[in-house]
């Protein structure tokens, strides 16, 4: 379980426990997130979940795989804190996480 | 567990795509122990109260203990019709997701439009429902939108992850990024003159986002550069 903070670019805050085994997408999902729209549901196929990780966290997660790295050189606005967050799983390591969802690309 | 695909077609993937992406596709099953048989046709599903085989059209039976059937969808257009809305091959839409009939949308695979780049299109796909539906809400918002979004796809085989952006149907030309007898990711363009239409990337993620973008923007590319694996997609434009 894990408290994650999002914000949406409208700068709206949510913050949800989220329980663990689940992605940080998921738990977007499930609260009704702006700007997280996840199309391929989580199969690192669309980059629809992008969002950039907050200052002093993006270490503290397991590193991303080269597909998430290639599917991020595909969107707008992608910056060294930008994370696919279908990628990222919950667990209590992230728990305080703060994420800003990248302005949606539709 | 033995399984094996029983194909109508010549091919597996006819209708959806290129030869290259069929031979890559029945290659990879194939080696992973699957039995491709292609142009059969199946005569009956045997069994009582479970299944027991599948009898194709040679006579011949194939045991079987679980059949996952896959044959497409014939679209429900009786409710679009009785209340009088245009319908040809789907319930006809504007770029703004507006019906023949004044105050009634509609949105998704029950839709063909005519996208601006590929002409008359109706998709099956998770990107058009989420895309069109968007489109639909805005223009009832009053908004002025035009549903213009690159139409793509994906589908994961075994460690495959296959990514199609674009629509190949009007392609003059076929450029394979790889070798479909031996590669494990490889791409496939698909142009008419100079212009993208669609790009087939199978575990080729960077020329799928890259390809997506090249089609959005209608860049004219270098036919002679997009041959080459090693040249990265944005960089074989004119």
């Amino acid at each position: 379980m894990a408290k994650i903070t999002y914000v949406t670019p409208a700068g709206e805050r949510t913050e949800v426990e989220v329980e663990s085994g689940y992605s940080v997408m998921e738990g977007a999902i499930g609260n009704g997130i702006d700007g997280i729209v996840a199309e391929c549901g989580g199969a690192c196929a669309c980059a629809t979940c992008h969002s950039y990780i907050a200052e002093g966290w993006l270490d503290r997660l397991l590193p991303m795989d080269d597909m998430e790295d290639s599917m991020l050189d595909g969107v707008e606005d992608r910056k060294p804190n930008s994370r696919l967050t279908c990628q990222i799983e919950i667990s209590d390591d992230v728990d305080g996480l703060v994420v800003f969802v990248a302005p949606n690309e539709h | 567990m033995e399984v094996t695909i029983l194909e109508a077609l010549e091919r597996v993937l006819q209708r959806v795509t290129s030869e290259p992406v069929s031979k890559f596709f029945t290659r990879i099953h194939r080696d992973e122990g699957v039995q491709v048989r292609q142009k059969v046709q199946v005569t009956s599903i045997l069994g009582d109260s479970s299944v027991t085989g599948v009898q194709i059209d040679s006579g011949e039976v194939i045991d079987a203990r679980l059949v996952v059937v896959g044959i497409g969808v014939v679209l429900n257009t009786k409710l679009a019709e009785r209340i009088g809305l245009a319908v040809s091959n789907g319930i006809e839409v504007d770029s703004q997701a507006r019906t023949s009939v004044p105050d009634i949308y509609a949105a998704g695979d029950c839709t063909c439009f005519v996208h601006p780049r590929f002409g008359p299109t109706r998709l099956e796909s998770v990107q058009n429902a989420n895309d069109q539906a968007l489109v639909a809400a805005r223009s009832l918002c009053g908004e002025q939108v035009e549903y213009d979004a690159v139409p793509w796809f994906w589908s994961e085989q075994y460690d495959v992850k296959r990514q199609i952006a674009g629509l190949a149907q009007d392609a003059d030309d076929i450029v394979v990024r790889g070798d479909p007898d031996s590669d494990r990711c490889m791409s496939i363009l698909y142009t008419k003159g100079k212009k993208l239409l669609a790009v087939d990337a199978i575990n080729s993620p960077r020329d799928f986002v890259m390809g997506k973008k090249l089609i959005a923007d209608r860049s004219p590319i270098d036919l002679a550069k997009v041959i080459d694996k090693d040249i990265a997609l944005n960089k074989a434009v004119e």
